[in-house]
């Protein structure tokens, strides 16, 4: 076990001994900023447009979703960090002095594993902090009112806790693929393919297709609730896909792919299949096993 | 101590490895000459754990080093001092290793200034000289002075003072009781580093035993070499 953490330690030598770290980082900060600059601007410049009387009871209703949700973009930097972190190993040929430093393979693929969770779940906090900082001066005075958005009951704790473990798994996810690949340029394809290529193919099929053949929608519309770009969307409680539950008690989809009212398969769109968060929370639990087996033994088994 | 026994290695249809066995005792510098492609590289890895063998044992201090309790302790090696991230600093490629195996940070001070790179140390790795890259892996085999050590090709790039210090060095760890095994394809670079060699040509050994015996018979040492690794062409030893 203390071996272990020496090579946590080693990894983590590694990581911060990088500028490419650092970029990142700073990117995914940038990433958190930019959200709430988005939401800010809109709240100052249009309240009318998305429904509020006024400023303040804009911000007041945004509460502290201003502050974490900028998680689903800053995942991009980490899962960057994440693919980088192995694939240099290879490009560099560094992973032979890794190897004979700890040959046992097995504590190298879980030691690196822990290091790019840690460091993507704390910068998902730290992240949220500094743009809760950033967020202050802008909402302490808004039409008289102080709308600063303090973390108020467990769902907004459980944003603050929560998002940045899908910075966390997404990471760990690209990770595991740029252990199967080696490469940085297959696994960064494999991520854009799988959480923004794919789920709109399968969103588009979805609609599409019940239209035409209900069971080619119906596969469609399944894959897509299996799909890691939804599952892990579990772990995003403020976003308005996998977390937003309607009157069955069933957690929607995303929810652009449902506006189309005028069709005249509505009735079978509403129908929509989707997983629960448990049970997204469980599929997320078993893609990351999936993959992790598969990427420990070919890690395992390869030469070099 | 190094034992090789039986091992063999194919790359699909490449044989690279074709039962070999040897042993390289604590106390001595073993020498592992042949020419390029012979197999010696691939020997080092399997013995370092680095690559998986088809068949055959290779064994350091009794067993694999991949089963070994304290690894840094055990072995070490340099295959390629290239093999290195070059935006990292010299002092943190070398910390990465220390971190990994919990050896002391002074050791990495240490071994800094014994190949000569201290004031280095904060240099990114990519702005070194070949002949730095070659003191710096060997730094990195020393870190956690080792029982055992495997260089490959260590001499490559070092100019004439380096060799002399390269092989002084090893001359002193053998002293101490620790297993040399270093690599070669040129016999002359060596000759007066090692006290046993093995010579390997095509995944084969064709020789092992003392320096001073193994060239009874010949008018030369390197007459010896080029006639043992010679299959009918030695085209492919004078291209290396
Ligand atoms: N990864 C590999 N894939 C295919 N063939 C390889 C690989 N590594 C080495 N070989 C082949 O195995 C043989 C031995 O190579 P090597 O051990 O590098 O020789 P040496 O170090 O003695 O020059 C060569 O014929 C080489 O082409
Ligand atoms: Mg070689």
């Amino acid at each position: 076990m203390n071996k272990f953490l020496y090579v946590c330690k080693s990894e983590f030598v590694k990581l911060r001994s990088i500028k490419v770290t650092y970029a990142c980082s700073i990117i995914a900060l940038l990433c958190y900023w930019l959200i709430a600059a988005g939401v800010i601007i809109l709240g100052f410049t249009s309240p009318g447009t998305v429904g509020k009387s006024n400023t303040a009871s804009f911000f007041v209703d945004a509460g502290f979703n201003l502050v974490v949700s900028g998680a689903g973009t800053a995942v991009i930097a980490v899962v960057i960090l994440a693919i980088l972190l192995m694939s240099t190993e290879y490009s560099s040929g560094s992973i032979t002095s890794t190897l004979i430093a700890t040959p046992n393979r097995t504590m190298v693929f879980w030691a690196k594993t822990v290091i790019i969770f840690i460091y993507s779940y704390v910068l998902g906090i730290i992240c949220s902090i500094l743009t809760w900082l950033v967020c202050v001066p802008f909402m302490i005075n808004v039409d008289g009112q102080n709308v600063i958005p303090y973390p108020n009951g467990l769902a907004d704790w459980a944003m603050f806790f929560g998002n940045p473990l899908y910075m966390g798994f997404v990471a760990i996810f690209c990770y595991f693929i740029a252990v199967i690949f080696k490469t940085k340029a297959i696994p960064l394809v494999t991520y854009f393919v799988l959480f923004f290529i794919l789920p709109s193919l399968l969103a588009v099929a979805t609609s599409t297709a019940y239209q035409i053949n209900q069971i080619v929608g119906k596969v469609a519309n399944v894959c897509l609730a299996f799909a890691p770009s939804e599952t892990f969307k579990a772990f995003i409680f403020s976003n308005e896909g996998a977390f937003v539950t309607n009157s069955n008690d069933n957690l929607l989809f995303t929810t652009k792919q449902i506006s189309v009212d005028d069709l005249p398969a509505n009735k079978l769109l509403s129908q929509v299949f989707s997983l629960t968060h448990i049970s997204a929370t469980v599929v997320t639990i078993l893609w990351l096993a999936l993959l992790c087996i598969l990427a420990l033994n070919i890690f395992k088994k390869r030469n070099i | 101590m190094i034992e090789v026994k039986n091992l063999s290695k194919n790359f699909g249809h490449q044989k690279a490895l074709d039962s070999i066995s040897f042993v390289a005792h604590a106390g001595v510098v073993t020498g592992f000459l042949g020419p390029n492609g012979a197999g010696k590289t691939t020997t080092m890895k399997v013995l370092l754990g680095l690559i998986s063998s088809d068949s055959g044992t290779a064994y350091i201090d009794g067993r694999p080093f991949g089963k070994s309790p304290n690894p840094s302790r055990t072995a070490s090696g340099l295959l390629d001092s290239k093999a290195a991230l070059g935006s990292r600093k010299a002092k943190d490629h070398l910390l990465a290793v220390a971190e990994a195996n919990n050896i002391a940070k002074d050791r990495i001070t240490y071994v800094l200034e014994l190949v000569g790179l201290k004031n280095d140390a904060k240099r990114q790795i990519r702005t070194f000289s070949l002949g730095m890259y070659q003191r710096l892996g060997i730094a990195e085999a020393l870190l956690g002075d080792p029982h055992n050590l495997i260089l490959d090709e260590p001499m490559n790039g070092l100019d004439p003072e380096g060799i002399k210090w390269i092989r002084d060095l090893l001359r002193q760890l053998a002293k101490a009781g620790k297993t040399i095994f270093l690599s070669s394809h040129i016999l002359s670079e060596v000759q007066q580093t090692v006290d046993d060699l093995v010579i390997i040509s095509k995944g084969r050994v064709v020789k092992t035993g003392k320096l001073s015996e193994i060239n009874q018979g010949f008018s030369s040492l390197e007459e010896a070499f080029i006639s043992l690794t010679d299959d009918n062409s030695n085209i492919e030893y004078k291209a290396g």
